[in-house]
């Protein structure tokens, strides 16, 4: 008997022992991939370009349309640029969330913040849905709107 | 960038809208900060009967911690920079542009 509720105890324990192993190392997951998203965004940055001048020299665009234009391709690049480390990210965030409820609250917090530029682009989407086909045919073909740029001097380039 | 000295600037509602979107974005990290370090650990062992038996902390764990919580300044002011770019496009007025566009390259106060 007294064999049987040494090894129950010794059981429990070393149950006990790896569900915190286990949520520890969901915890480390969770906090590099924070570190990842910080990392990848900065090297989405040092590789971005101010778009020069004639850009879109051969399209026929408003300054109006220009504006969302350059919002829907920046917010789209930004996430294009960054998507491994945001769904490493998210994958990490739902793993210890699931595995533990206590961590909710900080995990909510973490997932507003973080998801914001997809929120961005969401919005900036739509803007860009509603311009006219041809026009979006049009830009879509200009491929340096497809890799990381600075939205703000890009701007003010092709504006000036 | 120094930050630029704008008299009787006046925003507009998108320009508000904007601050009250930054506002957000401080109010989470702030809280990210505080919640995300020790708390985080000291959640794990306090649901799972502290004294049964013997952990490890290694201090591997703890730098990842740190790094991971230093990492939410950056990944703020980021999305700081991104909203203050839409919100520079959203408004007309110089004064309102100067400040939209000082906020995005993170102007300092010297």
């Amino acid at each position: 008997m007294k064999r049987l509720l040494l090894l129950i105890f010794i059981s429990t324990s070393a149950f006990s022992s790896s569900e915190v192993v286990y949520k520890q190392s969901l915890l480390n997951k969770y906090f590099e991939s924070i570190e990842i998203v910080k990392k990848q965004e900065k090297a989405c940055k040092v590789s971005a370009i101010i778009l020069p001048k004639d850009t879109f020299k051969r399209v026929k665009i408003s300054e109006e349309e220009l504006s969302v234009v350059l919002n829907y391709f920046y917010f789209k690049s930004e996430v294009s640029c960054s998507k491994d480390a945001l769904h490493d990210y998210y994958a990490a965030s739902v793993l210890l969330r699931l595995s533990d409820k206590k961590t909710e609250k900080t995990i909510s917090t973490s997932d507003e913040l973080i998801s914001l530029t997809y929120k961005q682009f969401i919005k900036a989407e739509m803007n860009f849905s509603r311009l006219p086909i041809e026009l979006k045919k049009q830009v879509e073909k200009i491929e340096l709107l497809n890799k990381p740029f600075l939205p703000l001097e890009s701007l003010e380039n092709i504006s000036s | 960038m120094k930050c630029p000295n704008i008299e009787d600037l006046q925003f507009s509602s998108s320009s508000a809208l904007a601050l009250k979107e930054i506002k957000n974005i401080n109010d989470l990290s702030k809280m990210l900060a505080v919640a995300t370090g020790v708390g985080s650990l000291i959640n794990i062992f306090a649901g799972n009967g502290v004294g049964k038996s013997a952990y490890s902390i290694y201090s591997h764990d703890f730098e990842t911690m740190s790094r991971g919580i230093l990492a939410i300044p950056a990944i703020s002011r980021k999305r700081i920079s991104d909203i203050s770019f839409t919100a520079h496009q959203k408004v007309t007025s110089y004064k309102e542009k100067l400040f939209w566009k000082a906020i995005y390259l993170g102007c300092k106060v010297e």
